[in-house]
């Protein structure tokens, strides 16, 4: 269902800020409790409206969020795992901070964690973590030790480096060693104050050597430097120790982060492309769309500067046969249908001004278009994807159909087709919207109709010209894209007009309308 | 060393053990002071590239203010003091890539993230979020598609000059500047990846203009690469320049390799800057 609604367009467009919620846009909740979709979109709501009230607040929330990294509770207890706890921990009080007392309340959103994040702030209060001195004594005197015995060896190194330049004029000061010619280095071999190896056949390499006391300092360095490793090992282990203890909170907090993150989410994206929240019917009550919108097509139309018509309609049965020209745009409305029950069940706002449906337990579309099976037709791709969504039947299921039996014969197609919609028509739980081609089904469902193209309008315009492109805009200028029910009295007879339209050859149009007419 | 001031600049090597680390270290050494420095290597997983050779890659001396990225294993290792600025999400074999500032100086392992689009990242962050002005990159040896991860990167090439291998690496160097002299451009037959010997073959001979999608995407020796581009006008959607080569000569004199360049601009190329030719 979402390949064939184009559901992609939106889910692109729904950018959570956090990992925590990326990982439940990944999940993507497909709610079938009408209690819970109506929690999700009361949340929603009152998101929008604190973003519209609060621009700024909602922007530095979600600069907040945006600043909130992953907690692996399995990390090894290092600097960079405490670093991310910090991060979290400062990112997420700040965006609770944010949140009016009610949605932070609704979402439990309560900060209790201040005193783990003081005990990571020590010494540096904002998102950056070093091991602080103020951690432990032994820390602080370790480090003092490395302190004295680094300078020690610069100042070394740097008496040492002085004297060879000035004794042999060779400059080490960026260079860790240098290459001479073999002959000009003659005189430096078994001068202790060097190291020479081969470089080539005529060049050598040759090192500074700082002698006895600086290799003693270095190791001495050495020595300090694993002790305050060992120093800052126990302080880590300690701060991880101090984090377990308040992981169920940590992660109430996490599950909170996940719930503002998706619900501003889902605020921004109703706000950007104009979406309403849907209302959602008793199991048995009749759709209703008014102006729903396909966005995806809708942005492609706009591109081309081609007019775009919302779908409305009151359905009056769970079951609708939708016909009517070729282009007309049935597909265009089980998409926007499609579109729309997504949304709602996803628990997204939805692109109409209103949108009146049940809840189900899953969504289909009974079509070929549900990928590739080996060693199927494309009718008998149909057939599997009716078969898979039938399974559902019993548990509530909503159901789209575009053109099914398109690719067999048109009397069994028919008949086929028929009993299908009279299977719909039988069970309680199912709403299908079936568009077809065929006439004179016989089940008892409700017809409507795409209102087809405007000959009358047309006529008065003065025919069609021009590329394909052309041509397009004209059939999107004259075609009606409206639901309207159907009461069998007009003819599908568009699909001659659309294909001269479209540029046909004239004589095989003209001798179609003749076979049609049956002379 | 002015010429790598304010640039994003990766350091690439014409194989192992070509002194690539020896010049990044010169090059750290020299720029120090000069610019808000940062840097990194762009190893992939645990890819430390004297492993291969049996020893680990050599440390790199690190200083107060300096802005590093590398993995949690070799922060752990190190002995410098550092505060952790940032840690980015994706795990390499080496734990996740960490952005550090160092309190004190010390000596710490380099490594790398697992992609070009990770190493991409870290480098936009290094330059945006901790205003870094120059970023020095320790490249893998002969991997210029490492230069893909950062638009507008420049790049010195290391090149190790041995004797019966200097014509190789005279074409080598050849094609580099070649390559780095095309101008940016959009219009004509754009060919998407790698342009390797067989593609090149495939493109039909009328087509007289080429888009490329940048240098690091030229698979083609020097010989193969002026076929293609006979007759024709190349362009790159993305330009990295060649800064300058540097040439660590074994056995060959710098006459004898400069010959070997013939057209080579000479303000291009850096003898081995560890050798001393005044004498002793």
């Amino acid at each position: 269902m979402k390949t064939f609604a184009e559901f992609d367009w939106l889910l692109g467009r729904f950018l959570p800020r956090t990992p925590y919620g990326r990982a439940a846009k990944d999940r993507l909740l497909f709610y079938s409790s009408p209690k819970e979709l109506e929690g999700e979109f009361g949340l929603t709501e009152a998101f929008i409206s604190f973003a519209a009230k609060f621009p700024v607040r909602a922007d530095k929330l979600e600069f907040h969020l945006a600043r909130i990294p992953f907690i692996d509770e399995n990390a090894p207890p290092d600097c960079a795992a405490l670093f991310c706890l910090k991060k979290f921990l400062l990112n997420a009080k700040a965006a609770f901070a944010l949140l009016p007392k009610p949605l932070a309340a609704a979402l439990g959103a309560d900060w209790r964690l201040e005193g783990l994040l003081k005990t990571l702030s020590r010494g540096e209060g904002g998102e950056n973590f070093h091991i602080d001195d103020s951690f432990s004594p032994e820390l602080v005197s370790v480090r003092r030790e490395i302190a004295a015995v680094s300078a020690e060896i610069a100042r070394l190194r740097g008496r040492t480096l002085a004297r060879l330049k000035r004794e042999h004029s060779l400059d080490f000061s960026a260079r860790e060693f240098i290459v001479i010619e073999e002959s000009s280095a003659a005189k430096l071999f078994g001068n202790p104050d060097f190291f020479i190896e081969p470089h080539d056949s005529s060049h050598v390499v040759v090192r500074p050597v700082f002698g006895a006391q600086y290799l003693e300092l270095c190791a001495k360095r050495d020595g300090f430097a694993r002790a305050e490793k060992r120093e800052e090992a126990k302080i880590l282990s300690a701060l991880a120790r101090g984090a377990a203890r308040h992981l169920p909170e940590m992660r109430r907090c996490a599950a909170a982060v996940e719930r503002a993150d998706i619900l501003l989410a889902k605020a921004r994206l109703a706000a950007a492309h104009g979406l309403t929240r849907p209302v959602i019917l008793k199991p048995g009550a009749a759709i209703v769309i008014k102006k729903g919108r396909l966005p995806p097509l809708e942005a492609r139309l706009a591109a081309e500067k081609l007019r775009y018509s919302p779908l409305s309609c009151g359905f009056s049965g769970r079951v609708a046969v939708i016909s009517g020209s070729n282009m007309g745009g049935k597909t265009v409305a089980l998409k926007t249908l499609g579109f729309c029950q997504l949304c709602l069940q996803h628990g997204f706002f939805v692109p109409a001004e209103k949108y009146s449906a049940p809840v189900f337990a899953a969504a289909h579309f009974a079509g070929g278009g549900g990928g590739e099976v080996a060693g199927l037709s494309s009718f008998g791709l149909e057939l599997h994807g009716f078969m898979s969504a039938w399974k559902d039947a019993d548990r509530g299921c909503f159901i789209l159909m575009d053109e099914f039996a398109r690719a067999t014969n048109s009397r069994e197609g028919g008949a086929l087709l028929s009993a299908i919609i009279s299977a719909f028509c039988a069970k309680q739980g199912v709403y299908a919207f079936v568009s077809t081609h065929f006439s004179g089904l016989r089940a008892p469902a409700a017809y409507y109709r795409m209102k087809g193209f405007d000959g009358a309008a047309f006529s008065g315009h003065g025919g069609a010209a021009g590329d394909l492109r052309g041509r397009l805009r004209q059939i999107n200028r004259f075609m009606r894209y409206e639901l309207a029910p159907d009461s069998g009295k007009a003819a599908n007879c568009d699909a001659l007009e659309v294909a001269r339209l479209l540029g046909f050859d004239g004589g095989i149009i003209s001798r179609a309308k003749f076979v049609l007419e049956g002379k | 060393m002015k010429a790598l001031l304010g640039k994003t600049v990766f350091i690439a090597g014409s194989e192992k053990n070509a002194g690539k680390t020896c010049f990044f270290n010169y090059a750290l050494n020299k720029l120090r002071g000069r610019t808000r420095l940062a840097f990194l290597s762009s190893g992939l997983d645990g890819e430390s590239e004297d492993m291969a050779f049996g020893g680990r890659k050599p440390r790199v001396a690190v200083f107060p203010g300096e802005i590093i990225a590398t993995s949690q294993s070799s922060l752990a290792a190190a002995d410098a003091g550092c505060e952790v600025l940032e840690v980015f999400p994706a795990a390499t074999a080496l734990g996740k890539m960490a952005v550090v500032r160092i309190l004190r100086g010390g000596f710490m392992e380099l490594s790398g993230p697992a992609s070009n689009a990770r190493l991409a990242e870290i480098i936009a962050s290094l330059r945006g979020g901790f205003g870094a002005q120059t970023v020095l990159v320790d490249g893998a040896a002969n991997r210029l598609t490492q230069l893909s991860a950062a638009d507008g990167a420049g790049f010195v090439y290391v090149a190790k000059v041995e004797r019966l291998r200097a014509q190789a690496v005279a074409d080598a160097l050849a094609l580099l500047r070649e390559l780095s002299e095309l101008r940016a451009g959009m219009r004509g037959l754009f060919i998407e990846g790698a342009l390797t010997p067989q593609r090149a073959q495939a493109v039909p001979q009328k087509e007289k203009r080429i888009v490329l999608e940048d240098c690091t995407k030229v698979f083609l020796n020097l010989p193969q690469w002026r076929a293609f581009a006979r007759g024709r006008k190349i362009y790159f959607r993305r330009r990295f320049g060649l800064i300058f080569a540097v040439a660590n000569l074994y056995d060959i004199s710098r006459g004898r390799f400069a010959e070997m360049l013939k057209d080579f601009p000479p303000e291009k190329l850096v003898f081995n800057p560890y050798e001393d030719i005044r004498g002793v």
